[in-house]
């Protein structure tokens, strides 16, 4: 006999976590609930694009779905889900930042248009205006950077946290999250 | 100081001050629009539920089970469609209602997958007018491994029934 | 000119087989999907549904089939369509993996 949602949503991350890998669909809804909004945030963040950033967040937790069974601390499932939400967005923005380097490609010219397309005025406003601002000044930045810099301001995470997120030493995360706050500082000044 | 940032250290300058004020002011508006429902910091309202409607339908579905190959390639059935096709076919009987499906299968090739199914177990109910309780539960067995042979070419699946439960008419 | 049917068109054959219900995407093609999304990849090789992965030499599909005939039957004729619309493109050792996610009851 399952509680009802209600006193689902008071259940710790590792309760939920617990129940989720029992095959509790009720559960994993609850953490979804929880955690959808902030992985949607770092997506962002770090890609500056809505659409991507909700596809990146699906794969994220649908992936978490299919290997719950492999989280042997059902404590860290938040960090979990912020690792790969990160990790994935980083990925994509590195291969991005490569593509427009590169010399003009043919296969370009056949990209598939999504039709909810991303120049749609009205799809570009459906993100918090500051989230747009902040995504177009880490636009700015490395990959790498964006990606530290969003798990400690945007996900609150710890230097050694965020070092075993991202599989980079502690003290390469300290220097690019540092960077990185130099440049939105520098930024931020000029907003005033 | 290893915890997110936080305004108030006393060696940041200005700026750094500013900028971490400015950070928990963001926190403290997407938080309040997230629990508003608002979807300009979160997935949209349909994005949240296909998400959450593919979690659901996966955990109905089960594992996949291998079934026998075609002659052009394999298939899988997921547990809940091979426990639909046993369901169905005993509901189709008269004077029967299937209870519950058990299955024993070879062992699968991962977490979310099953070999061959081996035994079926059937909990069924019959109706409590029925002159031939074994009788019936025969009928059971038949049509069940009829069944599986005709829609499966899985012939000769051992077969358990198991009559839980009379009902009335 | 051979030129690889798209996912979508390819759904449209299998849906139109009799004793298919439906597409019925399951986990594995929905991250295909987003991913092929993401990557801008094209119409081509995935949808909600269906995959195929030239590399991998299979192609995936999950369906709901209803009861009008025999499941094996059934799944024959898909892969017998997908084997036909795909043989300019798909080497003889293609794979066909075809999930049988649901049966719609009578």
């Amino acid at each position: 006999m399952s509680p009802p949602t209600r006193r689902l949503a008071e259940l710790s991350d590792r309760a939920l976590a617990l129940r989720a890998q029992d095959g509790d669909p009720d559960a994993f809804d609850v953490l979804i609930d929880r955690h959808q909004g902030r992985l949607f945030r770092i997506a962002y963040l770090v890609l500056g694009d809505r659409q991507d950033s909700e596809d990146v967040v699906q794969e994220t937790l649908l992936t978490a779905w299919k290997r719950l069974h492999l989280l042997e601390d059902p404590d860290a499932v938040r960090a979990w889900l912020a690792q790969i939400c990160s990790r994935r967005a980083t990925d994509i923005a590195r291969r991005r930042a490569r593509r427009a380097t590169d010399a003009h490609r043919p296969e370009d010219l056949h990209r598939h248009r999504d039709p909810s397309s991303r120049a749609d005025p009205a799809h570009a406003s459906e993100v918090n205006a500051q989230m747009r601002a902040l995504a177009q000044v880490l636009a700015t930045m490395d990959p790498d950077l964006r990606a530290c810099w969003t798990l400690r301001e945007i996900d609150g995470m710890s230097y050694r946290q965020i070092a075993a997120a991202l599989d980079v030493t502690e003290s390469t995360a300290r220097g690019r999250i540092a960077r990185a706050r130099t440049h939105v500082i520098d930024y931020m000044k000029e907003w005033r | 100081m290893d915890g997110p940032s936080r305004p108030g250290d006393p060696h940041d300058d200005q700026a750094t001050r500013n900028y971490l004020e400015h950070i928990a002011a963001l926190h403290r508006d997407w938080d309040e629009l997230e629990s508003r429902g608002d979807d300009s910091v979160q997935l949209s309202r349909r994005a949240r539920s296909a998400l959450s409607e593919a979690v659901r339908a996966d955990a109905r579905h089960g594992a996949r089970v291998d079934m026998p190959p075609t002659h052009i390639g394999p298939y899988t059935l997921t547990e809940l469609a091979l426990r639909t096709l046993i369901r169905d076919t005993i509901d189709d009987i008269d004077g029967v209602v299937s209870l519950r499906t058990t299955i024993d299968y070879d062992p699968g090739r991962g977490w979310n997958s099953r070999g061959l199914p081996r035994r079926v177990e059937c909990h069924i109910s019959a109706v409590e007018t029925t002159p031939d309780l074994p009788g019936l539960a025969e009928q059971v067995r038949s049509a069940v491994r009829g069944a599986c042979a005709r829609e499966l070419d899985l012939p000769d699946l051992p077969i358990d029934v198991h009559i839980e439960d009379l009902h009335e008419h | 000119m051979n030129t690889e049917p798209t996912a979508a068109q390819l759904i449209e054959l299998v849906v139109a087989i009799p004793g298919v219900a439906g597409i019925e995407p399951g986990i594995g093609t929905s991250l295909r999907a987003l991913d092929a999304r993401i990557r801008r990849t094209g119409p081509h090789a995935t949808h909600f549904g269906l995959h195929v992965d030239h590399s991998g030499g299979t192609v995936t599909v999950e369906v709901s089939l209803d009861r009008s005939r025999p499941i094996r039957d059934t799944v024959q004729d898909i892969q017998h369509t997908l084997h036909n619309a795909l043989a300019a493109t798909a080497p003889e050792s293609t794979q066909w993996k075809i999930r049988v996610q649901s049966l719609t009851t009578n």
